[in-house]
């Protein structure tokens, strides 16, 4: 291991030269006084235990028996009670200050993300495009990352949804520990614009009116928001916040495609599915 | 040297020739090295591990690299133009590749000055 300062001033450069290995003083320390102590602790340990059971005949008999018990009994009971729960989209239309909104929460399904065709699979509860798609190259506007896979790189929005083990994670941030965590444990990220943070809103740029949709968390639950009406992104902001959202991100406005199955398994389809030739249009799925 | 650059993280490994990398720029826990054929690779390691990478495998009169400030580890051989008013730093192999960075002033005027002293101008 070389000893390089781990930072660097900003107003300072560094000729970055070989170095020959050497034993961090911490290793060395180490080596002199802690392992001993752990030793000599260990072995006091092992002595104690050594003279002190003994005392306890039995012991050991029905600990053994209690364990075996306990998973028996936990193994039964996960049996007989788990069910099979349906999976759905329960559907709430509304008006918040006279702005018409839907909100579709995906009940026991888990989210991830597709790239491309639209999945013909009736598992599907709930579908709505996720990052935008650049005009310019075709290319996933920010950092996507596929099951683990980096599809695209940036972070020209700063909102970001990380799904890691199933769990979703909408938020504000630069950088995010998450955009890692979704590489390294083979999860789901992408980059949109942040709309409303801790029931605060968010400024964005863009000024014109469109069909809004916004991935938030509502009630403690994730779901997907959709206006009635062409809004302004302070609007649609506004209207979120007006109805109690604490966080959210935006979605593909417009047109873009969604769907989504209420619980009586009726399908329902949102704007317009795009032509398969655009490889890279995205969805945010719960299955 | 005739040994690549190796960096390896719990999935991924990338293997270059040192010549071959034109910056690494930090990206929060991330790093991008862009190399100069226009490929670039994403590594989530810091800036300051891919810095002791780098030392570790460099011979000892190989002094190409320079980190310059918190987020940039360039390739002195292919510092084109320096202008520290506008904290502009150019890389270029003059033919077919341009990458673009910002530094400080300060750290672009060491960078000016290390180069003025090293190769004599």
């Amino acid at each position: 291991m070389t000893l390089i300062p781990n930072d660097l001033d900003d107003d300072k450069i560094r000729v970055i030269s070989a170095h020959e290995p050497e034993e961090p003083k911490r290793n060395k320390r180490f080596l002199r006084v802690y392992l001993p102590l752990a030793a000599a602790i260990l072995v006091l340990t092992a002595l104690v235990v050594y003279f002190m059971l003994p005392e306890d005949e039995g012991y050991e008999g029905e600990s053994k028996q209690t364990v075996s018990e306990v998973v028996y009994y936990k193994t039964v009971e996960q049996e007989e009670i788990a069910p099979v729960l349906k999976s759905f989209v329960e559907v709430v239309d509304t008006v918040v200050n006279n702005r018409g909104l839907l909100i579709l929460t995906p009940e026991n399904a888990r989210p991830s993300l597709v790239v491309g065709q639209v999945p013909n699979d009736s598992s599907i509860v709930l579908l709505a495009q996720a990052a935008d798609v650049r005009s310019d190259n075709g290319k996933i506007a920010g950092s996507f990352v596929l099951n683990g896979e980096l599809l695209s790189k940036g972070e020209a929005k700063a909102g970001f949804c990380s799904i890691i083990d199933g769990e979703l994670v909408i938020g504000v941030a630069d950088a995010t520990p998450m955009f890692e965590q979704s590489l390294t444990k083979g999860g789901y990220f992408f980059r949109q614009y942040p709309l409303v943070v801790g029931g605060q809103i968010v400024e964005n740029k863009p000024k014109g009116r469109a069909i809004r949709k916004a991935l938030a968390e509502f009630e403690g639950k994730i779901c997907v928001i959709i206006s009635k009406k062409a809004l302004t992104f302070h609007d649609f902001s506004q209207t979120l916040v007006d109805a109690g959202v604490r966080n959210a991100i935006y979605l593909v406005g417009g047109s873009s495609y969604g769907e989504y199955k209420n619980f009586e398994g009726e399908s329902f389809t949102i704007g317009k599915s795009w032509n398969n030739d655009i490889a890279n249009v995205n969805y945010i799925v719960w299955r | 040297m005739n040994r690549r650059l190796i960096f390896t993280t719990s999935t991924e490994i990338v293997r270059v020739p040192p010549e071959s990398v034109v910056v690494v720029t930090a990206d929060g826990n991330y790093s991008a090295i862009k190399l100069a054929d226009g490929e670039s690779f994403i590594l989530t390691l810091q800036l300051g591990q891919i810095e002791r990478r780098i030392a570790e495998m460099l011979d000892k009169d190989d002094h190409r690299f320079i980190r310059i400030g918190k987020s940039l580890i360039v390739n002195r051989d292919y510092i084109a133009f320096i202008n520290q008013v506008r904290q502009k730093l150019i890389l270029s192999d003059c033919r077919s590749f341009r990458y673009e960075v910002s530094a400080s002033k300060e750290a672009l005027k060491a960078l000016k000055e290390l180069i003025e002293k090293e190769e004599s101008l």
